[in-house]
């Protein structure tokens, strides 16, 4: 089933590219977010509710609990396979959108904007 | 022994912005909020401390312990919920914070979900203001002014200008903002709540001297 390919917000965007690889608790979310961004994006705590509640109604994310004795208690956040599927076709629309920049201003897009 | 503070902060939900800037300029001062309210607020006086206050709007909240677990993950301190839907949090003040650590909201897209709950609770609001058009025609009903303007008359006139109409004002200019909100355009601001609180005062004075003059 095709997912309507509707742009993800930087923080939704973020939020599904570090549970990735393995489930995340929202501090580590964040901070992980930060350290990816260069310290660009952050996700303050209103945003990640709203966006991981949006998210679990989506069926992109799902809350599962740890199993690491030191973070027992720890709420965790994984990502379900069609969240996998958003994140993979929102990288490709990415790589796209930069592929057009790309054909129009040539590789040195980031000499253009220092030099012009 | 912290000794134990009630102020009057009177904040329409369109100035939450507002009341937060307060809240964090009296803390430096020493006065440390412990109970938040929209209309009265209880503090404790503290020199020792400083904190970054932030309020949420979320009447209904599908997880509580995921949402306290989130806040409180980040830092802050949970104080107390009013009946409304307002979520008060606090934090320790550090001095080399940066701006974003001191918000909950840090995109553009949350900002205005958090604006439509709001927009949905002043809709609420409102309705209730349909009330006064229809407590002004009563009042007008009751008949003009005399031939002869005596002062209680006159002292009812003063009222009803100085209540009535500024009321009636703000009550268009909710409905415009509404109507340009809908539209996309942005709406005219609100005064703030003290001042309509102050015109609902003038205009329950000139109930009572209406009582007095049909008398």
């Amino acid at each position: 089933m095709q997912e309507k390919n509707e742009p993800l917000t930087e923080s939704y965007y973020y939020i599904l590219l570090c549970l990735y690889q393995k489930p995340c608790h929202g501090y580590g979310i964040m901070q992980e977010t930060l350290r990816l961004s260069d310290g660009q994006v952050r996700i303050g705590s209103g945003t990640m509710y709203g966006a991981t509640e949006n998210m679990m109604k989506k069926g992109w994310i799902q809350e599962t609990i740890s199993i690491r004795p030191e973070d027992r208690r720890k709420r965790l956040y994984e990502l379900t396979e069609r969240g996998r599927g958003v994140l993979e076709l929102e990288i490709r629309r990415l790589e796209g959108l930069l592929k057009s920049a790309r054909m129009v201003i040539g590789d040195g897009v980031a000499e253009q904007n220092a030099g012009g | 022994m912290t000794k134990q503070v009630w102020r009057l902060t009177i904040y329409g939900e369109w100035e939450y912005h507002k009341q937060i800037q307060a809240l964090n300029r009296l803390s430096e001062k020493g006065l440390q909020l412990w109970r938040g309210g929209m209309f009265c607020s209880g503090f404790t006086r503290d020199d020792q401390v400083r904190y970054v206050y932030q309020m949420d709007y979320r009447p209904e909240i599908e997880n509580e312990y995921r949402y306290m677990e989130l806040f409180a993950e980040m830092g802050w301190e949970y104080l107390n919920r009013t009946r409304d839907g307002w979520h008060f949090f606090r934090k320790c003040y550090q001095e080399n914070m940066l701006p974003e650590e001191k918000e909950i909201y840090t995109d553009q897209e949350s900002v205005m979900e958090l604006h439509g709950r709001l927009r949905k609770r002043y809709q609420k609001n409102s309705m209730v203001l349909l009330f006064w058009p229809i407590y002004i025609a009563v009042l007008l009903s009751s008949g003009g002014p005399g031939p002869a303007l005596q002062p209680l008359e006159l002292l009812f006139w003063v009222l009803f200008v100085l209540g009535a109409v500024p009321l009636s004002i703000y009550f268009l200019l909710l409905l415009v903002g509404e109507w340009r909100y809908r539209s996309g355009k942005r709406p005219w601001p609100l005064p703030s709540k003290k001042i309509w609180i102050l015109h609902l005062c003038l205009l329950y004075a000139c109930w009572i001297v209406n009582l007095m003059r049909l008398r």
